[in-house]
This record gives C-alpha cells, sequence and structure tokens, in this order.
C-alpha cells in the first residue's frame, strides 16, 4: 500500500500559517496602543505612517517585521503549492537523489567485510536494515572477458626464496577480496585472511580464519598461527545509510567505534606484539579530511584530518582516529613499520552502495533529472587500482624494512598517509551517466532536466519539512543528498605517485566497463536462479 | 568596411561589441617599434608581415626589442619556406632541394625565389626574399644559430613529407604519423621560439629541460587548426586527420562532411579535439615558465584563441559546412584576458574547458575521455592556483569582542530578531494547537469516536471504511471489545 500522500495537505497548511503573522501583527498593535489604534484602510498610503506616529520603535520594527513574514508567505504560497505539484509530478519523493546522492556511497566506505556487516547489523540495527544484505553480494567471479593486466610483470613481493605470509584483515569483503585476489596473481606470498565470518568471497589459494577484531584473544590465535610479516587492515563496518532514525545512529556510531577504533587498537597491539610482523598496512579513508559538506578541492596530505566539532561524520572521525593510531605505532613495536592509505568514493565488482544505487535509478527510470550544474569535480576510484596501492605500500615498507638505514623524511613511507583515487577525477554525473550508459541509457543531455542547487536546497527543505510533520521519516530528497551531488572533492594523489610509485592499472572506461558488466551478470544469474525456483 | 551582418550581430551581442571597442581603446602595447630608427629593408619586412598574418603581425610588432626583429624575420622565413612547400606548380625535383637548403639560403646575400606560381599569395615576399636575408644577416649570431637549425629541420621535415605525397603514400596514418607531422609545422617553432626566449633571458630556462612542453605550445595550435579547418582542406583535397582516427567513424576521409554521415562525423570530431585537448594542461604549465610581459602575450593570446576554438569546434555540425572561427568580440575580449597574467589566462582555460564540458554528450564514444581531460585541465589549473589553502580549514579562534564594537551592535540587532523569530514560530504553533484542539474538541462535542479511529489507524488502515455499514460494525466490534 502506498503511503497518503501528505504534501498536498500543506498548501492549505502553507496558507494558513502565512495568515499568523498578520494576527500577530494586528494584537500587537492593538495592544501597543491600548486598543486606540486607528486601523482604517491598512492598505492605504497614510497608514504607514500613522503606524509610525502612533508606535514606538521597537514595536514598529516587530510590527513591520510580522507584516512582511505576512506578506513574504502569501507571495511565496503559489510557488510553494506548484513546487509541491511538481515534486509529486515529477515523482520525487521516490528517491530520485537516493541513488546518487548518498552520503555513504560517495565515500566509498562500503570496504567492509560484509560478512562481518551483517552480523553488525543484526546485533545494532534493526531487522530492516539486514535484509538487504543477501541481495547485496553474488559469488564474486572473474568471469571477465578482458582480464586484468597481468600483476607479475608491474610487482612482486620481496623475498621469494622464503614466500612472504601475508594476512589481508577483512578479506571477504569488497576491498579486502581484491587484495587477495591480487596477491595471489603472482603467487609468491602465502594468502590468508582474517574475517568475521569467511564463508563469502573465498578465493582458492588462501587459508581462511574466523575472528572477531575486537577480541584480543581471537586475534592473537590466528597471528599465532598465521605468522604473518605483512598485515593489510581493510576491515570496518558499513557506514550507515541515509534514513537511519536516531536510534541506529547512535547504535551505529558505537559500533564504529568499537569496530574501526577498538578493533584496530587490538589489531596493532597484537601484531606488535607478536613479533614477526614487519608492515602493517591500514585502509583510512578519504573522508577523514573532509567535513561531508563543504567542498575538497584538490586536498593532499597537508590537508588535516578533522575531528568533532569540524568532522560531523561519525564513521568519518572514528576511521582518522584509527588511521592515527596506526600511524603512531609505526616503529613503536620493534621495528614494525606502518601506513594509511585513503581511498576516495571506491566502486567496482561486488561493490554494495555506489554502482548498485545507480543501477537501481536507472531501473526506475530516473536518468532524467540532475541536481546541480554539474560543474563539481569528484574522485571515484576503482577498487582494483585500490587493491594495488594497498600491495604497492606494503612492498614499500617491505623495501624500507630491508633498508640498514632510515629514509630521508621526504622519501619516507613508513608512518605516512597516502591518498588514493583513480587520478582521473570526473564531473559527478558524467561518471553517474557513464555507468548507466554501461547499462544501456540512451538518454541525451536536451533530456536531462537539471535542478539548480538553491532550487534543490529548498525543495529538499520542504520536503523534509513536511515528512517531518507526517511522522519522522527521512525522505528521498534530504539537503544533505542535494549537497552531497553539488559538491566538488577530488584529490591529489602525487604523493603515493612519487613515493609508492601508484598509478592506476585500470583507467576510469575500463574499471566502469568491467563493474557494470559484473552486475549485470549477477544479475541475470540470480534471475535465472529465482525462475528456477 | 563594415559587412550589415555584423552591425546586426553585434547590435545583439552587445558584450562582445563593448570587448572590441574596449581592446581598441585601452589595449597598450607593452613594447612599440621604432620605425622611424629602421633600415628600409627592415620596413619591408615588417609590411611583409602585416601582409602574410594579421593575426601574428600585432603581437610580433609589440615584443621587447631584444626579440622583435628575430622574431619577425623566423616567421617570414618560415612563412617562405611553407610557401615553397604548399605551391603545388614546382615540381618536386625543384623543390626538395629548395627546402632542404633553405637554411643556406637565408643567410646569402641578395637571395630570392621567382619560380612560385602566380596564383600563391605570398609569392611576392620570396621573390623580394633579398630583403629578409639582408636583415637576418644582422642578426645576433646566437638567435641566427637557433633559426637556422629550426630552418634546416623543418625543410627536411617538409620535403619528406612532400616526396611522401608524391609517391602517394598516405601520409597522416596513425596518431604518431599525425604527430610527426605537427612537429615538424608547429612543435619545431615551439623549440625555436623557446630557445630564443631563453637565449634573451626573457624565459625561465627550465623550459629547455622540458621538450614535450615546448612541444605541446606547437602542437596545441596546429591540431586545433587542422581540426578547425577540415572544410577547407578537404575542398583543397587536403587531409591531416590521422585515418587511424577517423577510420573508426567514416569508410572514406570525404565522407565526414557529407549530411548522412553527420553524427559519425562528429564523433569523429571530438576523438580529434580530445586528442587536441590533451595538450592544454601542458600549454599552461609552459606559460608559467616565461617571465617578460611581451614574450607571454606573445605565447598567450594564440593559445587561449586554440582553446576557445577548440570549444568552438567540439560538437559543432556547422564545421563540415563553413569555416567557423570565433567572433572578433570574443577574440577581443579573450585577448585583453591573456595580455595580463596567467591566472587570468588559466580562467580563459577553465571557462572553455567547462563549455567543452557542458557540450559533451553520452551519446559520444569519446564521452568520459573528454570528461576526464576537462577534470585533468581544471585539476591542473588547481595545482597552480590553489583555491584551497589547508591551513585555513583549522578554524581560527574567534577574537573577543568588544560589546561597544558595530559587530557587537550587529550581533545584539541579530539576536533580537532571532528572538522575534522564535516568538513568531511560538505565534504560529500555538496558533495551530488551539485551532486544532477546537476542531477536534468540537467534533468531539458532536460525537466523533476518536479512540475508534485512534485504534484503527494504529493497526494500519489510514483510509475510511467504504460505506456507512461498515465503520457501523466497526464501532459495533469495538465497543463489544472483539479488537
Amino acid at each position: 500500500m502506498a503511503p497518503p500522500n501528505y504534501s498536498i495537505y500543506a498548501i492549505p497548511t502553507f496558507y494558513l500559517l502565512a495568515l499568523v503573522p498578520q494576527f500577530y501583527s494586528t494584537v500587537l498593535v492593538t495592544r501597543a496602543t491600548n486598543g486606540r489604534f486607528d486601523n482604517v484602510n491598512p492598505r492605504g498610503a497614510a497608514f504607514a505612517d500613522t503606524c509610525r506616529k502612533s508606535l514606538d520603535r521597537a514595536t514598529l520594527g516587530r510590527f513591520e517585521r510580522a507584516k512582511a513574514a505576512h506578506v513574504n508567505a502569501l507571495e511565496n504560497l503559489p510557488l510553494f503549492a506548484s513546487a509541491v505539484v511538481c515534486a509529486n509530478m515529477a515523482g520525487l519523493e521516490c528517491g530520485l537523489v537516493n541513488s546518487t546522492a548518498q552520503k555513504p556511497l560517495v565515500d566509498g566506505d562500503g570496504r567492509s567485510a560484509e560478512a562481518q556487516m551483517a552480523r553488525f547489523d543484526s546485533h545494532y540495527f534493526s531487522p530492516m536494515d539486514s535484509k538487504i544484505v543477501p541481495t547485496l553480494f553474488g559469488p564474486y567471479t572473474h568471469s571477465h572477458s578482458n582480464p586484468p593486466p597481468p600483476l607479475t610483470a608491474m610487482i612482486s613481493l620481496p623475498s621469494p626464496k622464503t614466500p612472504n605470509s601475508v594476512l589481508v584483515i577483512g578479506g571477504c569483503g569488497f576491498l579486502g577480496r581484491h587484495i587477495v585476489s591480487q596477491l595471489l596473481e603472482p603467487s609468491t606470498a602465502k594468502v590468508s585472511v582474517l574475517d568475521l565470518r569467511t564463508t563469502n568471497n573465498r578465493l582458492p589459494g588462501a587459508s581462511y580464519h574466523d575472528a572477531d577484531i575486537t577480541s584480543a584473544e581471537a586475534v592473537r590465535s590466528v597471528l599465532e598461527k598465521v605468522k604473518p610479516q605483512i598485515i593489510i587492515h581493510t576491515a570496518s563496518p558499513t557506514a550507515i545509510q541515509d534514513g537511519a532514525s536516531a536510534a541506529q545512529k547512535k547504535g551505529a556510531k558505537a559500533l564504529y567505534h568499537k569496530v574501526n577504533v577498538g578493533g584496530t587498537r587490538t589489531l596493532v597491539e597484537q601484531a606488535g606484539a607478536i613479533g614477526c610482523v614487519k608492515a602493517f598496512v591500514y585502509t583510512s579513508s578519504a573522508s577523514a579530511v573532509h567535513d561531508g559538506h563543504s567542498d575538497l578541492i584538490n586536498a593532499d596530505e597537508r590537508w588535516p584530518v578533522l575531528r568533532a566539532p569540524l568532522q560531523k561524520d561519525a564513521y568519518s572521525e572514528t576511521k582518522g582516529m584509527a588511521e592515527e593510531l596506526v600511524l603512531a605505532a609505526n616503529r613503536k613495536y620493534g621495528d614494525m613499520l606502518t601506513v594509511a592509505l585513503r581511498p576516495a568514493g571506491i566502486f567496482g565488482e561486488g561493490d554494495m552502495q555506489l554502482i548498485p544505487n545507480l543501477l537501481r535509478a536507472y531501473g526506475k527510470g530516473q536518468t532524467r533529472f540532475q541536481l546541480g550544474g554539474n560543474e563539481n569535480l569528484f574522485d571515484f576510484t576503482y577498487v582494483g587500482n585500490v587493491a594495488y596501492a594497498h600491495i604497492l605500500a606494503a612492498v614499500a615498507l617491505m623495501d624500507t624494512h630491508a633498508l640498514t638505514t632510515r629514509p630521508l623524511d621526504h622519501e619516507r613511507v613508513d608512518g605516512e598517509a597516502f591518498f588514493i583515487t583513480n587520478a582521473q577525477p570526473l564531473y559527478f554525473w558524467d561518471f553517474t551517466r557513464m555507468v548507466w550508459k554501461a547499462a544501456g541509457d540512451q538518454t541525451t543531455p536536451e533530456q536531462v532536466w537539471t535542478i539548480d542547487r538553491g532550487l534543490g536546497l529548498r525543495l529538499a527543505t520542504i520536503v523534509e519539512w513536511l515528512f517531518w510533520i507526517a511522522g519522522g521519516r527521512t525522505p528521498n530528497l534530504t539537503r544533505q543528498k542535494v549537497q552531497f551531488s553539488c559538491m566538488t572533492r577530488f584529490y591529489c594523489v602525487d604523493k603515493a605517485r612519487k613515493l609508492l610509485g601508484y598509478g592506476p592499472r585500470w583507467e576510469m572506461e575500463e574499471a566502469i566497463a568491467r563493474t557494470v558488466q559484473w552486475f549485470q551478470e549477477r544479475d541475470a544469474k540470480d534471475g535465472l536462479e529465482k525462475k528456477v525456483q | 568596411m563594415v559587412k550589415t551582418t555584423d552591425v546586426l550581430y553585434y547590435a545583439v551581442h552587445v558584450g562582445e561589441l563593448r570587448s572590441i571597442i574596449q581592446w581598441q581603446t585601452w589595449h597598450q602595447a607593452v613594447h612599440e617599434r621604432r620605425p622611424d630608427q629602421e633600415a628600409p629593408s627592415l620596413t619591408i619586412c615588417f609590411e611583409f608581415l602585416d601582409k602574410t598574418s594579421r593575426s601574428f603581425s600585432a603581437v610580433i610588432q609589440e615584443l621587447h626589442p631584444e626579440l622583435l626583429v628575430p622574431i619577425a624575420l623566423f616567421y617570414l622565413i618560415l612563412r617562405g619556406l611553407d610557401t615553397i612547400e604548399d605551391d603545388m606548380t614546382i615540381s618536386l625535383e625543384e623543390k626538395t632541394p629548395l627546402l632542404r637548403d633553405f637554411h643556406n639560403y637565408v643567410e646569402k646575400e641578395g637571395w630570392n625565389y621567382a619560380g612560385s606560381g602566380p596564383t600563391e599569395k605570398d609569392r611576392e615576399l620570396l621573390v623580394q626574399f633579398q630583403n629578409v636575408t639582408e636583415e637576418f644577416r644582422k642578426v645576433k649570431p646566437a638567435y641566427r644559430e637557433i633559426i637556422k637549425d629550426i630552418t634546416l629541420k623543418m625543410g627536411n621535415g617538409m620535403a619528406d613529407f612532400c616526396q611522401n605525397v608524391e609517391h602517394n603514400i598516405d601520409v597522416v596514418n596513425t596518431i604518431k604519423d599525425y604527430d610527426l607531422y605537427c612537429h615538424y609545422v608547429a612543435g619545431l617553432v615551439g623549440n625555436g621560439l623557446t630557445r630564443l626566449f631563453v637565449e634573451s633571458g626573457l624565459a625561465n630556462p627550465v623550459l629547455l629541460d622540458r621538450p614535450h612542453l615546448q612541444e605541446s605550445m606547437g602542437l596545441f595550435l596546429q591540431k586545433t587548426n587542422i581540426i578547425r579547418d577540415i572544410k577547407e582542406d578537404l575542398d583543397d583535397k587536403r587531409r591531416f586527420w590521422p585515418k587511424e582516427i577517423w577510420s573508426k567513424y567514416v569508410n572514406n576521409f570525404e565522407d565526414l562532411c557529407k549530411p548522412e554521415n553527420r553524427e559519425a562525423a562528429l564523433n569523429c570530431s571530438s576523438e580529434m579535439v580530445l586528442n587536441s585537448l590533451n595538450h592544454a594542461d601542458q600549454c599552461l604549465f609552459y606559460l608559467a615558465g616565461l617571465k617578460e610581459q611581451s614574450v607571454f602575450n606573445f605565447a598567450a593570446i594564440p593559445q587561449s584563441m586554440a582553446i576557445a576554438t577548440l570549444e568552438l569546434v567540439f560538437r559543432n555540425p556547422k564545421m563540415f559546412e563553413k569555416n567557423i572561427k570565433i567572433t572578433k568580440g570574443e577574440a577581443c575580449r579573450i585577448m585583453m584576458q591573456s595580455t595580463q597574467n596567467l591566472k587570468l589566462v588559466c580562467e580563459v582555460f577553465r571557462e572553455f574547458t567547462r563549455k567543452i564540458h557542458k557540450k559533451n554528450t553520452p551519446r559520444d564514444p569519446n564521452f568520459l575521455k573528454i570528461s576526464i581531460a576537462c577534470g585533468k585541465i581544471e585539476q591542473f589549473i588547481e595545482t597552480i592556483y590553489p583555491s584551497q589553502d589547508p591551513k585555513s580549514i583549522i578554524q581560527e579562534p574567534a577574537a573577543p569582542i568588544d560589546p561597544t564594537s558595530k559587530e557587537a551592535k550587529d550581533q545584539a540587532a541579530a539576536a533580537e530578531s532571532k528572538s522575534d523569530l522564535v516568538y513568531m514560530l511560538i505565534a504560529v504553533f500555538g496558533t495551530l494547537f488551539l485551532i486544532s484542539c477546537i476542531m477536534f474538541g468540537v467534533a468531539y462535542a458532536f460525537g466523533a469516536r476518536f479512540d475508534v479511529a485512534f485504534s484503527e489507524l494504529t493497526r494500519g488502515k489510514l483510509s475510511k471504511p467504504t460505506d456507512a455499514g461498515a465503520a457501523q460494525s466497526i464501532i459495533h466490534k469495538y465497543d463489544r471489545g472483539e479488537l
């Protein structure tokens, strides 16, 4: 059953509200003049003069403001009414922006172990959230027409005589799985995975261990079994979706803190204590330096990691705290070296936020809307490139470890943070349109209805307000989403280029094509399975 | 001579007219030529400069006195070389040695050449070339060597090119061929000019260590002109678009201008634009190395014009119908912005980059690549002129406020209007609440069953029952406690 449409009632309500300041002004004036106020011909030219004479300054000010509020409201009524009608006709509430402007989607923070997320979800969130989880993950396959370039040609882990043991924390997650897959490519390393639940996304050749990173004993027992030289820590709970209730937000905040900060602390301490770990690579987030709403233009590593109150997003804040923890541990535990990578806007095969949301919007036929002028550059990063950067970082740490002297400051990788992107900032909606095009969309720019930022914000305000009146649900069009799709956010990755030798292995075009193809193949398979059942 | 169409155009485009007037009135040359102190042969050279090039003549004549004559002569020499190369009436046997030895002729006293075809528009320059050689021999030896070296290289490149054309080899097959051709006709000029700038101390010597930047300066201009002149070149049976690109879209080069292939031709042209656009950021990089204003103007104006032209031709079907070019008004505006500093030139680049991005369409197979190229230019501009400073992100502590200051008063006023707003809101919601209470009260008094309505609502039934009987039965049930 569709929910009743409350927005139409907003129009008469608006009108009634518009009358209120008028009453107020009348009351004000009558009281100020002890009821002797001459209210004859209130719209006449002489009226203002009468007011000025008979009222003191403060009251006059209040009176005029109230009058102005009344007139403003009446003037705005037609605009408001048509906005509501337009919004209804255009189907805005049905989630126009939902697909593209989701906060977590843009952050690309969906690199968590999804198994972990599923479990935490059922613990901390209402069952409503966890029901989406099983649908998000199909089996991960390499059935692509164009295989990735051979990794061996570009990189292999050092000291091949005794293969390095690499432990990937969160290796069953979105990003983790790509890291494991790339580590297995040249197969010079012994690859192990630690994750909360390791039933999904297993790859042949790696060994899998179930453990909760917030438990010191569990972590220690796995570390003693694996004895890793390299740890790559990518585990993190999924950033909460928009539209969560206050209680969910609070629960999520506690969870972020527990897993991101507490879990990372446990890992660092245990890895340091065990003695065999030489390199510790942590997956931070590019959003650690971003407050979530203002523009971020060509940011590099000089930008400060933000804390509350500047950092409004709990997830990003805990990522930043964990990053600081990891970097502070550099050379603190014997000669264990640490590094943090900050990827921005991850997408790719197995992605659970960015691409699925876009494809859902395409499925709903929402390709003809655009929020903002599309002049805002944005960084989207292919997951394969992020995984590749992790391996480069691990190699760089191992190289540093083999040195007898400490590297110079400007050549140092250990104890440093690096932004990782595709190094190809794109106009926000160009990326979106390219994904839609790869999925088969034929929309031309002439058919696109652009809502500029100001109008979008006003509409969102109205819609949010109406939803608030109607019972506190979060609408699909929110100011935050409008801000997000109109925001500039791109980074400079020169430091990673210079010190890690990083450069994207997959260009944007190929990355989008591979990703969309993967989703379409998966959906086709799902469809088939459903039919069989 | 003013055309009626122009008058009409500028009557509508007042902004452009304003640009023209401003440029004509306010533009001041950085350096001015001193015709009274010039030898007669030099005056003749400048007359030729005016005749052979309208666009370059003005900027050359404003150059720093140190480089004025060398660059003017450099231009005329290359123009002479180009005239010989283009001339189809000269046989290959005669042409090849002329081109390959041209660097020697330029120093030869009294050398000139009268063998050009009668219709060749710059024929007269070669006929009276002794004026150029005479002046050239007065130029400083260091500059002379540079100019001769470039003339030699370009002459050889052109001779190779002519031989290939004669033997009917398709000269621009691959993108590599295209780059090589552009290298000979434009990249070398970039190299020569850079050496002149550095030699005279008017540019940063680091530019010499970055040959790809010099190359980009030339290639960006040349490639843009090649794209713009497609119609004209095709009519003259010349083809410079590389086969590697156009063969993806049409079977024969001539098909590009056929109306039925318009969409394919547009996609083809956008790949050409993309190819050219990839040089843009390096051109800005190069311009950052120029120290002297007149040299900067000389180098920046053509580059700004090129990006504007690129924007004009991008996805513009008219380019296949006629020769298009930017309007004079726009040109004047761009020239004004390009003769000040690099920051304004960057603004010009950003403006036209965004315009290109606006015209970009997902139907185009090069859509994403063009978007990336535009993003790359914008990002590069950000690296030289950052619009954000990481230091300012950390908020500065607010300074204590003096209660008597204007800010304090403003704040008090703001606080007062804020409290007014709160009162107003309270009044609004109070009224709403009151009215609601009254309405509910009246309804209650007349016997409304809110208890029933509420429990039905909590069970998720939002619409009222369709007929009165159903409503009655619900109430009935309710009163009996059957729910």
